[in-house]
C-alpha cells in the first residue's frame, strides 16, 4: 500500500506534460481496487510518454545530424537555422491541429516534446552566435538572428494557422462519415 | 555507430526536458512568461558552453566525427534545448495579446542563453 502511494505520488508529479491538460481530476471515493487500478495506469502512461519523447527526440535529433553534415563547410549556419524554422512550422501545426481534433496524449507528447523539440535546438543557436560574434561577422550574425528569431515565430503563425484550418476540416469529415 | 550515439544522446535530452519542465511547472504555477523552457534553455546552453569550451574550443567541420560531439554535444545538449517550444510558445503570448510579455521572453530567451554559452566557455578558458 504505502509503495503504491508513493509510487502514484511520482506519477501524479510527472504527469503535468507541457500544454497537455490533465485527465486524472476524478474524484473517485477511496477504494483500494480503483486507486491500485489507476495507480497501474497512470504508471503505464508516464511510462509510454517517456518512450514516446524519447524515440521521437532520437529521431528529430538524427534529422538535426542528417542536415547539419550537408551544410558543414557553409560558413553561415544554414543547417540550424532550417531545422529551427521547420520545427517551428510543425509544432505551430501541431499545436493548431488539436484543438479541433483529440489526437492521443502519448503520441502528442512524442511528436511535439519529442520529435520537434529534438529537432529544433537552442543550444546550438547560442554557440553559432559565439562563434560568429567572435569570428566578427557581425552582418551574418544579426541576420541569423533575425531570421531564427523573427522567422521561428513567424512560422509558428503560419504553423497554427494551417493546422487548426486542417484540424476543423479533418473534424468535419469525420463528423459527416459518421452522420 | 554515429547515428546510434545521436540518436541515443538526443533520445536522452529530450526526455529530461521533459521531466525538468514538468518540475519547474509544478513549483512555479501561472507564471507571467513561460519560464519552463526558458529556464532549460539557459540551463542547456551553459551546459553546452562548458563542453565545448572543455574538449572543443576550435569550431571544425572536424568535430562532427568525433563520437563525444555526436552524444553530448550534437545529441544530448541539442535536443535538450529546444526552439520550436520557445516559438510556438510566444505565438501563444502574442494571439493572447500579451505584446509584452512575448518581447521580454524572446529577448530574454536568446540573451540569456548566448549569455550563459559565452560566460561558460570563458569559464574554461584555462
Amino acid at each position: 500500500m504505502r509503495v503504491l502511494y508513493v509510487k502514484k505520488l511520482l506519477v501524479d508529479y510527472l504527469d503535468q506534460a507541457p500544454y497537455i491538460e490533465s485527465t486524472y481530476n476524478v474524484d473517485y471515493t477511496f477504494n483500494y481496487y480503483n486507486f491500485e487500478r489507476e495507480v497501474v495506469f497512470m504508471t503505464k502512461k508516464l511510462y509510454l510518454t517517456l518512450i514516446a519523447i524519447a524515440i521521437g527526440g532520437a529521431l528529430g535529433t538524427l534529422f538535426r545530424y542528417a542536415i547539419n553534415l550537408q551544410t558543414l563547410t557553409l560558413l553561415f549556419p544554414l543547417g540550424t537555422a532550417l531545422e529551427n524554422l521547420v520545427g517551428s512550422l510543425l509544432l505551430g501545426i501541431l499545436t493548431g491541429f488539436v484543438i479541433h481534433v483529440k489526437l492521443n496524449e502519448v503520441l502528442k507528447t512524442g511528436l511535439g516534446v519529442g520529435f520537434c523539440g529534438g529537432f529544433s535546438t537552442m543550444s546550438t543557436l547560442a554557440a553559432d552566435f559565439y562563434y560568429l560574434l567572435v569570428a566578427e561577422l557581425w552582418l551574418l550574425l544579426f541576420t541569423y538572428l533575425f531570421i531564427s528569431v523573427i522567422g521561428g515565430v513567424l512560422l509558428a503563425f503560419l504553423g497554427f494557422m494551417i493546422g487548426e484550418k486542417g484540424g476543423a476540416k479533418y473534424q468535419l469529415s469525420r463528423r459527416v462519415g459518421e452522420g | 555507430m554515429n547515428t546510434l550515439l545521436v540518436m541515443l544522446g538526443g533520445g536522452f535530452g529530450a526526455m529530461l526536458r521533459y521531466v525538468v519542465g514538468v518540475f519547474i511547472m509544478k513549483r512555479f504555477q501561472h507564471p507571467p512568461i513561460p519560464i519552463a523552457m526558458l529556464i532549460v534553455n539557459v540551463i542547456g546552453s551553459f551546459g553546452l558552453g562548458l563542453f565545448l569550451g572543455i574538449f572543443f574550443r576550435e569550431l571544425d567541420p572536424i568535430i562532427y566525427e568525433s563520437p563525444l560531439f555526436l552524444l553530448i554535444g550534437l545529441g544530448f545538449f541539442g535536443a535538450f534545448t529546444t526552439f520550436s517550444t520557445f516559438s510556438v510558445e510566444t505565438m501563444q503570448l502574442l494571439r493572447d495579446g500579451k505584446r509584452k510579455h512575448a518581447l521580454i521572453y524572446v529577448l530574454l530567451s536568446v540573451s540569456l542563453s548566448i549569455l550563459f554559452f559565452s560566460s561558460a566557455f570563458f569559464l574554461t578558458l584555462n
